[in-house]
């Protein structure tokens, strides 16, 4: 370990319910997570300070330690004493920041406006309105919506390089009347990343009324894209104008030697790190209080997709406004009323840190999880242009937010993520049970090699693996012949049916050789009736095979539909 | 290592402090140490309405630089609806004439638009309960402080108000009917469970200011926006009563003034404060969160005890098993049929 490199490192990470702190300290000569500390977050009323539930957090480590880590005024004892007090290095990274309210001005919704989604859900943005060509309505809506809203940004996009100039400069000049209603302290900060051409002549409109921001041209011609330069200046504006503003966190400056970071970009960060490792792609989903992400990850760069206002606690609530009562029943395993459901969902929204304390609870939770996901997953699936609104194949999913990682079992987690996701392919399954995953991003900036030693160290709970089977027959006929070989198992095999979902147990760790054959009207990911040979891992759950088709079947009629559900629920393990 | 549960204050007698806050800069109207009655403006403020504009450069058909030269009064001038606005003259004696849409005074010409800014409205901001100014925030409000009863709420619909205090059910668990609203005049009428945004209106009709209940249906809940009156849910969402001791509290002091503070920043609770400036015992502060004791009063708030009232009797700071199987820190809890269940620390409110 160089000298320059911390010893002992405390990363917080705050979301809109919950603060957990991790403490890394140095264990046979590698970084390792050493004690976790979790409370209440406090950034909204009545504390409207974070640093109260941090320091709770912090305590309660600080007692599973046995180290004192606050001195007698409630800071950070930091650098990190001889007696094992304090630590070396701390950091933050949130969620828990409001979003950025938004208005995003294009030209074309296929084409600019298309872009600019991609580039806002980014990071924490709340879209408000969007103005195009598209839009006829007169400019006096647009000036009374930007008074309305009051957007923190406005993202302007559109006009390919050297085209169209009349119909975008008509709206920067509704915007700069918009401006103008506002105080100069209310006014939005403005991105442009439109028609290159255009610049001086923006600034020169909007100048005087707003502060403007350049970026490269999201659609420099139109079948290019460039997004890399418009989301870091996105990024740097909502580290600005909400990161650093996030109540209560400037009052820990003495204790960060670095910046504090969101959450999404520390999780894309990892993400990236993963697939860079074995170059194929990860998929992480991650459910919170009031956001929603997917991130999907290569080696050369990570998306993350952002959904603002929509998760299990305050944002629940919004669920209803985005979907319906009845996409949410859809996935209920038996029958709970309207009004049941509606309130369960109501009251879960004025306390959003409740846990479902009965059977049925747990039902209505698991059906509004997969509702909020697949709800995430459509909406990425049209911003990102997925075919058949499903990702694109990764070998890697990663499960994170409590109301993924905190079920009855862990099978029942995977399986709310298929019924959300409906991948296909064959990919292995790991939990972020400890909430590390922001913490090793935060590191992978500021102290690389802690991030690597931690990761090495496999702090995430591995679930097993997944193979999808897609194709078309009579239900019961058989799908897929599979041969599982290891050390300790020997070799076995087993049939699945068209129709089915198997779990087959397999030791956590143990490296099991899986021979993939499906019949030939199938295929597992290999192509249709072609076998294949993969090394897996056995985990916590082990190998699922599903093989119940894609789109996934569900029965329209009610009663059906409840056996189904209750059928799959009890092949996960009930 | 404490657990903190959510938190709800039931107080008879408390010491509170509100703010008091303009929704845009204006003028405090009142100083510190001031005493102040509950209807008493504290702060005002000239609330812009937005400007109204005028396409000029399109309508006359000229280049945008020159809309100006063609506006019959300069800018600053107050114009009403219909009077001529821009005119250009024309060959042969013929002009072109446009007419102002709208009554407001010409702030600029930009671009080409003609800019009219609507008149602005006054708000004015009331004390809302009677009590002496602690602080006030210069251009924004003031902080008001006061003795009386406290309930904290779980949800509101937005709005506030004052009144007395009228019980219009027999239970915890009434519902009103619409004979009941002639007793509710004037009043904040005290109910157990709103099934129907109706309710509300007929409410209004009768001239009741506003409604404390216990729980509301989902149908109330996304109606709230329609209310003109303040409604105000102690227990949440859903067909269940009243808590018991917020409907004694507000039993014991009906025929008292109330202030219904619903107007809420988010994660706010809203409030119910029932002055008692004077015969005023000793009076407590009220903390932010208190950690789990053995000993209080929590309240249950998820099925199947919801809304029920037990004691504390032991705390687990180990992670247990729920019934169904999720782990959690909590607390046994000691119910008043002598049933005792253990419940994650999530699903309990203290109440303080």
């Amino acid at each position: 370990m160089s000298e320059q490199t911390p010893r002992t490192l405390l990363i917080a990470s705050c979301g809109h319910t919950t603060t957990t702190v991790l403490f890394f300290d140095v264990v046979d000569g590698a970084h390792r997570l050493v004690g976790q500390g979790t409370a209440y977050s406090t950034v909204a009323a009545p504390h409207q300070d974070l640093g109260y539930g941090l320091r709770q957090a912090i305590l309660q480590l600080s007692e599973g330690l046995h180290r004192p880590l606050l001195d007698e005024n409630g800071d950070l004892i930091t650098p990190a004493t001889e007696d094992e007090t304090g630590v070396d290095f701390f950091g933050i990274t949130l969620s828990a920041a409001e979003p950025l309210d938004t208005i995003v001005v294009g030209l074309v919704d296929e084409v600019s406006l298309s872009s600019a989604q991609r580039v806002l859900h980014s990071t924490y943005t709340a879209p408000r309105e969007q103005f195009s060509l598209s839009d006829q309505r007169p400019a006096q809506v647009h000036i009374d919506a930007i008074r309305y809203h009051q957007p923190d940004l406005i993202l302007v996009t559109g006009g390919t390089d050297g085209g169209d100039t009349r119909h975008i400069m008509r709206l920067i000049d509704e915007l700069s009347i918009g401006a103008l209603q506002l105080p100069l302290q209310d006014r939005a900060q403005v991105i442009y990343a439109g028609n290159t051409g255009l610049r001086e002549l923006v600034k020169e409109r909007l100048a005087n009324s707003l502060n403007v921001h350049m970026a490269d041209n999201v659609r420099p011609s139109i079948d290019t894209e460039r997004l890399d330069d418009v989301q870091r200046v996105l990024q740097d504006l909502y580290a600005a104008t909400k990161l650093r503003h996030a109540p209560g966190l400037l009052a820990l400056e003495g204790w960060q030697a670095q910046p504090a970071q969101t959450t999404v970009q520390a999780q894309a960060l990892v993400c990236q790190y993963l697939a860079s490792l074995t170059g194929e792609r990860v998929l992480l989903l991650d459910v919170g209080s009031d956001t929603v992400s997917l991130i999907t990850a290569e080696a050369e760069a990570a998306r993350p997709a952002v959904y603002n206002e929509i998760g299990v606690g305050r944002g629940v609530a919004n669920l209803l406004r985005r979907s319906s009562i009845g996409q949410i029943k859809r996935w209920l395993p038996e029958e709970i009323s309207d009004t049941d459901l509606t309130d369960y969902i109501y009251n879960q929204a004025l306390y959003p840190r409740l846990v479902p304390a009965t059977h049925r609870e747990v039902m209505m939770a698991q059906a509004v999880t997969r509702e909020l996901l697949r709800y995430a997953v459509v909406r990425t699936a049209t911003v990102w242009q997925w075919s058949d609104q499903r990702p694109p194949r990764f070998n890697l999913l990663l499960l994170a937010g409590q109301p993924l990682t905190r079920q009855p079992n862990h099978a029942q987690a995977i399986l709310m993520a298929l019924d959300a996701l409906q991948p296909t392919g064959v990919f292995a399954v790991a939990m972020d049970e400890q909430q590390i995953l922001p913490a090793v991003g935060y590191l992978a900036q500021h102290v690389p090699s802690a991030a690597v030693q931690v990761l090495e160290n496999g702090p995430l709970t591995d679930l097993g693996w997944v193979v999808v089977v897609t194709g078309s027959s009579d239900l019961n006929q058989p799908a897929l012949h599979l041969t599982l070989e290891s050390e300790r198992l020997g070799k076995y095999e087993v049939e699945v049916l068209w129709g089915a979902l198997e779990i087959i147990p397999l030791p956590v760790g143990e490296a099991v050789k899986l021979t993939l054959q499906p019949t030939r009207r199938f295929n597992a990911g290999f192509g249709r009736g072609q076998k294949q040979t993969v090394t897996i891992h056995g985990g916590e759950v082990g190998l699922v095979v599903d093989a119940r088709g894609r789109p996934l079947p569900l029965k329209p009629d009610t009663a059906a539909q409840h056996l189904q559900m209750r059928q799959w629920l009890w092949d996960a393990g009930g | 290592m404490e657990i903190y549960p959510t938190t709800t204050v039931i107080k008879a007698m408390a010491e509170i402090e509100i703010e008091r806050l303009l929704p845009v800069a204006g003028e405090v109207m009142v100083r510190e140490g001031q005493d102040v009655s509950a209807v008493q403006v504290v702060a005002r403020a000239k609330q812009h309405r937005g400007v109204v504009v005028f396409h000029g450069s399109e309508a006359l058909g000229v280049p945008a630089e020159d809309v100006e030269k063609y506006l019959v009064a300069p800018q600053g001038t107050m114009v009403q609806k219909g009077d001529p606005l821009l005119v250009k003259k024309g060959s042969f004696g013929r002009s072109k004439q446009l007419f102002a849409p709208t009554s407001g005074i010409i702030t600029q010409v930009r671009h080409g638009y003609v800019l009219f800014e609507r008149k602005p409205g006054l708000t004015e901001l009331r004390a809302m309960v009677p009590g002496q100014i602690s602080q006030v925030i210069p251009n924004k409000g003031v902080r008001v402080v006061t003795l009386g009863s406290l309930i904290q709420g779980v949800w509101s619909s937005g709005r506030e108000g004052m009144g007395e205090i009228k019980i219009l059910v027999k239970s915890a668990k009434g519902v009103p009917s619409q004979s009941d609203f002639y007793d509710g005049r004037s009043a904040i009428v005290v109910v157990g469970h709103l099934d129907q945004p109706k309710l509300v209106e007929i409410g209004e009709e009768y001239g009741v200011r506003g409604f404390i209940t216990g729980t509301v249906s989902a149908e109330v809940y996304e109606a709230a926006r329609t209310f003109n009156i303040p409604v105000l849910a102690t227990d949440g969402v859903g067909m269940r009563p009243m808590n018991k001791l917020i409907f004694d509290l507000l039993r014991q002091n009906e025929g008292q003034e109330v202030c219904l503070l619903g107007r809420t920043a988010a994660g706010q609770r809203p409030q119910l404060i029932i002055p008692h400036l004077n015969d005023v015992p000793e009076v407590e502060e009220v903390p932010d969160s208190v950690a789990l004791r053995r000993g209080q009063r929590v309240r249950l708030i998820t099925p199947p005890h919801t809304g029920r009232i037990g004691t504390v009797v032991g705390i687990f700071k180990r992670p247990r098993a729920t019934a169904v199987g999720i782990q959690s820190t909590g607390a046994n809890v000691a119910l008043p049929d002598g049933q005792i269940l253990f419940v994650p620390h999530e699903n309990l409110d203290i109440i303080i």
